[in-house]
């Protein structure tokens, strides 16, 4: 008798799924976990607003010259870094961020990946308690709006056991 | 016939007695072939599949995150530049163009890029000039653009541009209603009077460009 082979293939690919699912079912927040953002040197954190909050002003953001025109995009680049600290056993925990808005002709790349509303991988084995350089850029096309400029930036790290 | 036997129930075995007790896998004889049947490779393809099961459940994380909030303000901005003019010009392109003449006379020939028309008592010569206004950040739809000269003209030398005359005291208007992005062309004459003196009539024409 042959083997059943899509009863294997069916019960992988639950398996599968479940290895998926199991992180979002298990996903807790774990208050050891703690991140800290710091600037780009040595110095202290920047500023911070609420726990695992920090917010930097990027000042006016006016359209660059390329060569004698405007460039029909402009791009803002600030350099930080990121301690996630934290006593848990793992060394390692997974770093994503996503942004909470859409500005319209505002594009958010962190480290050179385009950041959106869906998580992105920054970092898939960050280590713990080091502090990890970034560099977030904002893009401002010539056609945006000009006004205030403001990108919620959401940090995400996942510590796996 | 042969006769098969089935398990009613699966559970794991030893090596994987730690997974939790949920994960017992209940098998139904609802005529499928019997997977714990034939060689030992079929077996080694269940307990494979007992092991990822139990690795995808076990499996957890614990999350933590934080927010970098960013904030600036966007500016709008203009540029001008000069894209043509008559002569022999350099920096057309940018907002600091140069156009030379060289020598000019009622009855010599006309400079490169310009005509010449003799009246009874003064003499013209004419060409364009190019003027290119962008925008970013701007929900202006069009500009006004002015013009005045640097300096004072020499006496009977008369600037005009769009034939309005050009001064030095005040801003003309050349256009109330320019269009971002194109290139708008604008007539450029030199009127010299017969009795203006043979001399330099160097100037300098100054754009503004305002956003409406």
């Amino acid at each position: 008798m042959r083997p059943s082979p899509w009863l294997v293939f069916t019960a992988l690919a639950t398996a599968t799924g479940a290895a998926d699912a199991a992180p979002a079912r298990g996903r807790q927040p774990n208050p050891e976990l703690r991140l800290v953002f710091l600037d780009a040197g040595e110095g202290p954190p920047i500023r911070q607003g609420a726990t695992d909050a920090a917010s930097v002003d990027l000042g006016r953001v006016v359209a660059r010259s390329c060569g004698a025109r405007l460039c029909p995009r402009t791009v803002v680049t600030k350099r930080f870094r990121l301690r996630v600290e934290g006593a848990a056993a793992t060394r390692f925990v997974r770093v994503s961020a996503f942004v909470r808005d859409d500005a319209f002709g505002q594009v958010v790349r962190i480290d050179g990946r385009l950041v959106t509303a869906l998580p992105q991988v920054i970092g898939a084995a960050t280590p713990l308690n080091v502090a990890v350089a970034h560099t977030v850029e904002i893009e401002v096309s010539a056609t945006a709006p000009e006004g205030a400029l403001s990108h919620d930036i959401v940090w995400q790290v996942e510590d796996f056991r | 016939m042969q006769s098969i036997r089935y398990p009613k129930s699966l559970r794991f075995p030893p090596a994987y007695r730690s997974a939790p007790p949920d994960l017992e896998i209940k098998a139904e004889p609802v005529g499928l072939a019997n997977p714990f049947q034939g060689s030992p490779m079929k077996q080694l393809s269940i307990l494979a599949l007992f092991a990822t099961l139990a690795t995808a459940t076990i499996a957890h994380a614990d999350t933590s995150s934080g927010t970098l909030t960013v904030t600036g303000t966007v500016e709008s901005s203009i540029s001008l530049t000069i894209e043509s003019a008559g002569g022999t010009t350099s920096g057309t392109g940018t907002a600091a163009a140069t156009s030379d003449l060289g020598n000019i006379s009622k009855y010599g020939s006309a400079p490169t890029g310009f005509t010449l028309a003799r009246g009874a008592s003064n003499w013209t010569i004419s060409s364009t000039i190019g003027v290119k206004v962008d925008k970013a950040n701007l929900t202006s739809t069009d500009y006004t653009l002015t013009a005045q000269l640097g300096s004072a003209p020499a006496s009977g030398v008369v600037w005009k541009l769009n034939g309005s005359s050009v001064l030095d005291s005040s801003e003309t208007t050349l256009t109330s209603t320019g269009t971002y992005g194109s290139t708008g062309s604008y007539s450029w004459d030199i009127v010299v009077a017969d009795s203006a003196a043979a001399a330099a009539i160097d100037n300098t024409l100054n754009f503004t460009a305002t956003s409406n």
